[in-house]
This record gives C-alpha cells, structure tokens and sequence, in this order.
C-alpha cells in the first residue's frame, strides 16, 4: 500500500489561510497534523487532489459554498466523548454545580444557563445536564435550565440535536447514568434521554464573532475545553473577553487540562481543585 | 477544653508509632551492625513519626546541646546505632496504639503520602523562592501536619468524628477540628513539638501552616513556603481526608507571604506551575513504590 500523502508546505498555507479567513481557525505549524489527516478525504475526492488548485476552485467565480461548508464540517471536527477527564468532572460535581446551585437558591432564582462553547457533538453539554440532574436528584424539573451548545460545525450541532451516540462515546459514563439517562436503540447506539435532552439548545455559532456570542450572557458556567489552540493569540483574548463578559459574577469558566489563560486575560481568578482548573469571574471590587 | 486538651496532649510519653513500612525497612537495616548511618537517615526520614522520635531524643535534656538538632543526618550521627536501635525498640512497643479494626481513622497511607508530597515539595518550592532554611524544608514538611497522626492515636475517639465530617460535607479538615475539638491539628502538633523541645522552626511550621500571618518574622517564609507545599500537594491529588475544595492560590496567605518576600511570583502562571510539577511527583511516586515494596 502506498503511504498517505502528507500536505506540501505550499498546500499546507494556502488551506490555513482560506480556513482562518472563513472561520477565524488557525491552524498553527503545531497543529499541522489535524489539518493534514482532516482534509485527506476531501483532497482525495478533489479534481487534481492538489489542495491550492482545490481552494483556488473554493474561491474562483463558480466557487461551490456547498463545498466551502463540507470543508469546513470536515477541518473543525473534533472527536469527543462523555464523562472526560474526570477531574474536571470531579471538580464540577463535588464544587461547581453545588456551589452555583445553592447561589441560586439563596436568592431564590432558578434559572441556570451554563453555555458550552465549541461543544463539538453535544457529549460535554449532555454530561454537564446529567451531571446537574444528579445533583438535583428529583427537582430537576423547578428548575429553569438552558444549557448552550455552540460549535461552528454544523454537522457537530446536528448531531448534538440528534442526541443518540456510539458506545465508544459512552465508555466512560459510569453503568448507573448510562441506564438512567440513556435509551439504548435498535441499532446499538445509544439516545439521550428527553428529560436531559430538553435542557440542551444547540445552534451553530462562531466564537470569533462577539455579536453572536453576546447572546449566551448571564451564564453561570462556561466550558471552553481545547478550543483555544485554533486561535490566534488576538482570537484568544477575545474569546475570552467574552467568556469573562458573559459570566456572572462568581461564574466558572472550564479551559481543556492542560490549557491556561495566563497572559491572555488577566481579569479571572484560578481556582485550582484536585488535579483540575477553573477560572473565576471575582465579585466587582 | 483547650486547657485539658493541651495537658492531654503535653502528658504524652510514648514514641509515636512509625508508618510499617518504614518500621520493615529500619528494622532490617539494624541487623547489620555496619549499616552505613547516612542510608539508616534516609529511612528514618521518609517517615514523619520516626523523625520526630529521632528528633525529640536529639534535642532532649539527656544531652544537652547548645543548639537544636535541626536535621535527621545530625541526630542520627549523634544518637549512633545503639540509641536508634533503642528507639525503634520502644516503637515496636508504641505500635499497639492503633485503632482497632473496622473503625474510621485517618488513613495511614494517604497521611503518609501526603507528609512525604508536603516535604518534597517544600524542598522544591524553598530552593525555588531562595527561602532562608532551605535544609529544613524538607523536614518541616514532613511534620507539618504530625498534630492529626497525635489526634488519631491518643485522642482517637474524638478524632474520628472529626474524620468523619470532612467526608460528610466536603469541609477543610482545619474547620471540622474547630468544630470538634475547639483546636486545629497544627496547634496540637506545635504543643507537642514545643514539650519535646524541638527546634522552633518546626513547631511554627506546623502551627502556623493555615495561619501563615501569625508566624514570626524570621520564620515566615518557610512557613509560608510549606503551607503553600501542603496545599498544592493536596491539589496534586496527595491529600487525605475528603476535602476536595477548590483554593484562589493567589489569594491565600501563604502565596501573598512569598511574592512578598518574590514580586517575581506576580509574573507566575500558578497553573503551569502546577503542572509542571510532574518531577517532584517522581520523586514522590519513588519513595511510595520503595514502601510497597517492604
């Protein structure tokens, strides 16, 4: 069998280019490999399989915008899953979810908005509604719960509408929740339940555009997990601008584990739990 | 109750009994009467209960020095085999203290590890922010918190309530001791460390490490150098107890002592610190499997 074949430099710019001028995405020298295994099957379908020839085409007169968005779908797709790293999900169960919901309870409000920005297929969005179903055992339902799934990928939000996944997405969703909040179907996926699936509102939405973000505000939780090595560094720090602007006080915002935001944006404050990161939108001084 | 707590606490005599892996390990060095006196010191040091029984013989009226035994290697080259024999023969005997079986204690284990995580991280963090009594870092991180093992050996019928309500409602161990017991384990230790006339150093530490704004000036710094180790090896998943609360680093005592003393800190990104932090867990992850393997 022949090897693949790898993106020439040249082809390798021109597409980067073309995907950061549509999507505000860039994919960065560290990165190149994404780009490269992501954009192999279209290529491969494409008329000269040439990437420049391909985005010249994309971009010439009789540009199909069909295309565009298939590209698109194809290079921002990211593989995700329930229940990942557990100590972010930990950190979630036994201090976020509580802590905010007894703010709410305080003050005798019981509308929740948590937004999961660049939510991929929805996984994260769903384990975060179990998880507060959990957490409210049988109340779930006095409360007013909104939990956004944004992703610039449309077949992602499709799929998040959808809610039913393969098993590998389930393996780390302990045997109780599986049970509890997932119907199995007749071709051996799996579907989230409606009472979980309610809570979700999915919609396609670029991160890179602050009027459109502007419409998940008031939000008590973010979470914003490996998305920001696609940005630029000006990218960054206006997405997180906007997740600081969007928070209300005392709100989380959830990076990927290994990710920080210092040096971008200064306004946070870390909270470190057990082997996992937060950042906290403080209480005007 | 504080009064009586304290005279509970002061009136104690017995050695406090050593975690059993290190005890295997110094009980099998002993054999050989040419065990070389540095690698017998290594051992006792990974043991927070054996320090301080070494410490507090080195440090006692019997031989009167001039100035306090501040490190493991000083007291064992001064005790000798002999004298370290003796103590762990009357260790042997202090090991019936343990809490009988199938009660709530504080994990033996996971105190253990922490110690250790406490005192190897210290000694990264002191070397790092040039704290003054970088030798000791270590040691004052290893006893820091020997005032909970005091608690659940002799006071263990109240400590266990204690243990309990950390798991019961995710609260810092310091605050379900106030509850109990009116006092902290840090107060306890440093009574105790004061009785066997320990160096300072050590008593202020582990008094002090969750109220670092109390501690002396001269001794300041390295408080707040172990209370910040305490907290991050906790974070780092060496903990013990069921506290799992988030912590501002930043924002705490402990850190604002060390920028003080560092403005570099200011400039720190604490999360990749953190996270970088992955040698000291070497470290640390290599004395535990030495333990397992005894």
């Amino acid at each position: 069998m022949q090897p693949e074949k790898s993106l020439t430099d040249t082809e390798f710019i021109a597409l980067r280019d073309f995907i950061y001028k549509k999507t505000g995405i860039l994919f960065s020298e560290r990165n190149r490999y994404l780009l490269d295994a992501r954009t192999r099957e279209i290529l491969s379908q494409a008329r000269d399989k040439n990437a420049v020839s391909y985005i010249r085409s994309l971009c010439g007169p009789g540009g199909d915008p069909l295309e565009v968005n298939r590209l698109i779908n194809k290079v921002t797709i990211t593989e995700t899953s329930f229940f990942r790293d557990p100590h972010q999900i930990a950190a979630l169960t036994k201090n976020v979810i509580p802590e905010v919901a007894a703010r709410h309870e305080q003050f005798g409000s019981r509308l929740l908005r948590i937004w999961s920005a660049g939510s991929s297929s929805g996984e994260e969005a769903y384990t975060v509604a179990i998880l507060l179903a959990e957490h409210l055992k049988g109340r779930l339902s006095d409360w007013n719960i909104t939990i956004f799934a944004t992703d610039i990928n449309e077949d992602a939000i499709e799929a998040c509408k959808a809610g039913v996944y393969k098993p590998y997405t389930l393996r780390n969703v302990p045997r109780d929740l599986q049970e509890k909040y997932f119907l199995a179907t007749s071709d051996g996926r799996f579907a989230v339940r409606d009472e979980i699936k309610r809570l979700v509102f999915a919609e396609r939405s670029s991160l890179t555009d602050p009027a459109a973000c502007k419409k998940y505000s008031g939000v008590d939780l973010i979470l914003l997990r490996n998305v920001l090595i696609y940005f630029t560094t000006d990218a960054k720090t206006a997405v997180l601008q906007s997740c600081y602007e969007n928070l209300r006080d005392n709100g989380y915002l959830f990076l990927g584990q290994s990710e920080t935001a210092f040096g971008i944006n200064h306004s946070f404050k870390l909270v470190t739990f057990v082997n996992a990161f937060a950042y906290k939108k403080p209480l005007p001084r | 109750m504080s009064k009586t707590l304290r005279q509970r606490i002061e009136a104690i005599r017995t050695y406090l009994p050593p975690i059993p892996g290190v005890f295997a390990e110094l009980a099998q060095l002993l054999h050989d009467e040419n065990v070389d006196l540095r690698v017998l010191g290594l051992v006792i040091g990974k043991d927070p209960a054996m320090s301080i029984n070494v410490l507090r013989i080195a440090n006692s009226a019997f031989y009167g020095l001039p100035n306090k035994v501040k490190t493991i290697e000083h007291a064992v080259t001064m005790l000798g085999l002999k004298e370290i024999t003796g103590v762990c023969m009357a260790c042997a005997a202090a090991r019936s203290f343990k809490a009988r079986t199938g009660e709530q204690h504080v994990d033996l284990h996971a105190f253990w590890l922490h110690s250790v995580a406490t005192g190897v991280l210290a000694r990264t963090f002191a070397s790092r922010f040039r704290v003054q009594q970088q030798g000791q870092a270590y040691l004052a991180g290893l006893l820091h918190d020997i005032g909970q093992l005091i608690l659940d050996r002799f006071l263990h019928d109240l400590y266990k309530q204690v243990v309990q309500l950390t798991y019961d409602e995710n609260i810092p161990v310091i605050e379900a001791e106030v509850r109990v017991l009116g006092e902290s384990h840090g107060t306890v230790g440093g009574w105790l460390m004061d009785k066997w006339q320990l160096p300072p150093l050590f008593s202020e530490v582990a008094t002090c490490h969750h109220t670092v704004s109390k501690a002396s000036e001269e001794n300041r710094l390295i408080v707040a150098t172990v209370s910040l180790a305490d907290q991050i090896a906790r974070l780092r998943g060496f903990g013990f107890g069921g506290d799992e609360t988030g912590v501002i680093l930043e924002d705490t005592e402990a850190f604002r002592t060390i920028q003080q003393a560092q403005p570099s800190m200011g400039e720190l990104d604490i999360a990749r610190f953190i996270m970088d932090l992955d040698r000291t867990d070497f470290d640390i992850a290599s004395i535990e499997e030495m333990m397992n393997a005894t």
